[in-house]
């Protein structure tokens, strides 16, 4: 079983250096709050980008994407190709107006903009923390597979390992050192996905092979989304109607591209990207680094899961491939991932697909390479978020929600810090038996907070109506219609792909709602006194000028 | 709300095009993500993200040069205007 193990322990040990380093030199730069808050607004375009990117991007991407491209096929194409395509439109819509308003916690503009400083910032905290311990909990998962992987060792140990690191690495931190890792972090991550699909490609003797025997294996896989009977079918499950694929596999592609597009440039642990920019021409620049990285990370991963089945049982084969068998004789690639489940104490069948993938390409240097980039992936997202939400906790909660002032330097820090080490622990035990797989729980998150910040964001930027109210009943109706209706169809229906009004009709988690928040979000404006004119002057109108 | 701008409004318009083609085609032509696999190396299943590729990053550097052009221009305005202001 063991290939050559040592190597790949060597790369995630020069990984880890080179983090340590990074860390250890840039912590020198925090000599206050807001350089651990936002790098105190010096980072620059190339820099900012590929943190942008590390910071966006996630286990959901690199273990997530591929593995639901191994379920559905190429019909989920989409997700990917909506994920990027938006980020050119932030660099004119939002990067330079957020910039320019000069926001330190990714609250601070939605309050500003709408006059609540206490009820807008709850309601928000709400929001992210669920997205925050989402996220994390993710994160945890697919590092613990790594090491899993890597150590051989029980999943409940790779997980404590996987805290202590995020522990060591977050309480040290701040924003200089993440952002500075997380550039890092996007590099290492961009090299593993193109040295497994180079590894794939030399296996399989080419592209070509790789993807006509993907082909011959899997016919279905091919088949686009409003034909394809497999795909729609895995998503809503029994509930399923046979004459919906056309209506369900169509929405679908439209929903997965629409959603990912516009949610690139709204989500918080993307956004704050744009708060730390030197200035507002790095803001813009900031945008064409990221999409640049995104797309090539996406490509390399659409490869390892178009030919995550033919490397696994035959180009590989994976080392457990006769076990995997004898535990699934019918698709001995779920029997890879039932043996490391059934064997490590995995709480339940997860996203193994992209690591299977490495270790089959029987390549120590590669599946170190892996290894390094889950790490780095799950450490900048974790990083990320846990950061929004230690700011959000320790330094708007006592200024603005408790209205007592703010705390000391010192106890600011450490109050964010505290904050983070609690979502770590929650999300840990949340990852002990994950719920779902992973890029459902990452749905999940951005359901509920593209939906609550996308339209007061981008509107309240560019259109003067919106004022306290607006924001109030919206942010609360929409968090609460969107929380309700992810976990209804996933409890009830057993799937959060399956309508919560008809489930019969896939909805890939419930997108739907963004649109309907959308018409909301400006019926509510129609309807609603505006904000005062000094803050419509301040937060809208200035924000068009340099 | 101010007047958008060309530039933007081109990269919305080419986004979305390029998006709502791809998606008739696939609702046209069942087996279009299989069409030419493992065939020529330039198959329909890597022209869909390249092309995407080549689009996206193209408009984010189009989006980027230009607002951070226009940006400059209007600062260097405002500069002289105020230059103005203090000589008269």
């Amino acid at each position: 079983m063991q290939i050559g193990i040592e190597a790949a322990w060597a790369v995630i040990i020069i990984y880890f250096a080179i983090n340590i380093w990074l860390g250890w030199w840039s912590k020198r730069a925090i000599v206050s709050p807001e350089d651990y808050h936002i790098a105190g607004r010096k980072v620059g375009a190339f820099i900012n980008g590929s943190a942008y990117c590390a910071g966006y991007l996630s286990i959901a991407s690199f273990l997530g994407l591929p593995a639901f491209i191994f379920l559905l096929g190429m019909p989920f194409d989409w997700a990917l190709l909506g994920i990027a395509s938006a980020m050119p439109f932030g660099a004119a819509l939002v990067a330079a107006q957020l910039r320019k308003a000069a926001p330190v916690s990714t609250t601070d503009y939605f309050a500003w903009r709408y006059d609540t400083d206490r009820y807008g910032r709850a309601i928000l905290t709400v929001a992210y923390l669920w997205g925050s311990i989402l996220y994390i909990t993710l994160c945890l998962v697919g590092m613990g597979l790594m090491f899993v992987s890597i150590l051989r060792v029980h999943y409940v140990i790779a997980l404590i390992i996987v805290m202590v690191i995020m522990l060591f690495y977050l309480w040290l931190g701040g924003m200089v050192a993440t952002t500075l890792t997380s550039a890092f972090q996007c590099w290492i991550m961009l090299i593993a996905a193109w040295a497994i699909v180079a590894g794939m490609f030399a296996a399989a003797g080419g592209p070509a092979q790789l993807f006509a025997t993907s082909k011959e294996m899997q016919p279905h896989f091919f088949v686009s989304g409003p034909h394809n009977a497999a795909f729609v079918k895995t998503m809503v499950k029994a509930w399923f109607d046979p004459a919906m694929v056309f209506a369900s596999g169509f929405f679908a592609m439209f929903c997965w591209y629409m959603v990912w597009n516009w949610g690139s440039i709204v989500m918080p642990y993307a956004i704050v990207g744009v708060f730390r920019a030197f200035d507002r021409r790095t803001a813009r620049w900031t945008l064409f680094w990221a999409p640049l990285f995104v797309w090539l990370f996406y490509i390399a991963l659409t490869i390892i899961g178009i030919g995550a089945r033919p490397m696994i049982e035959v180009f590989g084969p994976h080392p457990v491939i006769e076990e995997a068998k004898k535990l699934s004789p019918a698709l001995p690639s779920v029997g890879v991932f039932r043996w490391y489940y059934i064997n490590y104490g995995i709480g339940s069948l997860t996203d193994y697909a992209t690591i299977a993938v490495a270790e089959a390409i029987k390549n120590p240097w590669i599946l170190g390479l892996a290894g390094a980039g889950i790490l780095a992936i799950g450490m900048s997202t974790i990083s990320a978020w846990a950061m929004i939400s230690g700011t959000i906790i320790a330094r708007d909660w006592p200024r603005f929600v408790l209205r007592r002032g703010a705390l000391p330097p010192k106890k600011e820090l450490l109050v964010a810090r505290i904050t983070m080490v609690v979502l770590l622990i929650v999300s840990l035990f949340i990852a002990l038996a994950p719920p779902a797989l992973v890029l459902d729980l990452s749905g999940a998150a951005f359901l509920v907070i593209v939906t609550v910040c996308g339209p007061p964001m981008f509107l309240g930027i560019w259109w003067k109506r919106g004022g306290p109210t607006t924001f109030k009943i919206y942010a609360t109706l929409m968090f609460i219609l969107t929380t309700f209706s992810w976990l209804y169809s996933y409890l009830v229906w057993g799937s959060p792909h399956a309508c919560t009004f008809y489930p019969s009709f896939a909805t890939p988690h419930q997108v739907y709602w963004y649109v309907i928040g959308l018409v909301v979000w400006i019926i509510l404006c129609l309807v609603t006194k505006p904000a005062k004119p000094e803050t419509i002057k301040r937060y809208c109108e200035d924000l068009h000028t340099p | 709300m101010p007047k958008p701008s060309k530039v933007l409004i081109l990269s919305i318009v080419l986004t979305y095009a390029y998006a709502f083609a791809w998606w008739i085609a696939e609702a046209a032509i069942p087996s279009l993500p299989g069409i030419m696999v493992g065939g020529i190396p330039l198959s329909l299943i890597y022209i869909l993200p390249l092309g995407g590729l080549v689009l996206g990053v193209g408009l984010a550097a189009l989006n980027a040069w230009y607002f951070a052009k226009r940006d400059e221009e209007m600062l260097r305005l405002l500069a002289e205007k105020k230059v103005e202001e203090k000589k008269g």
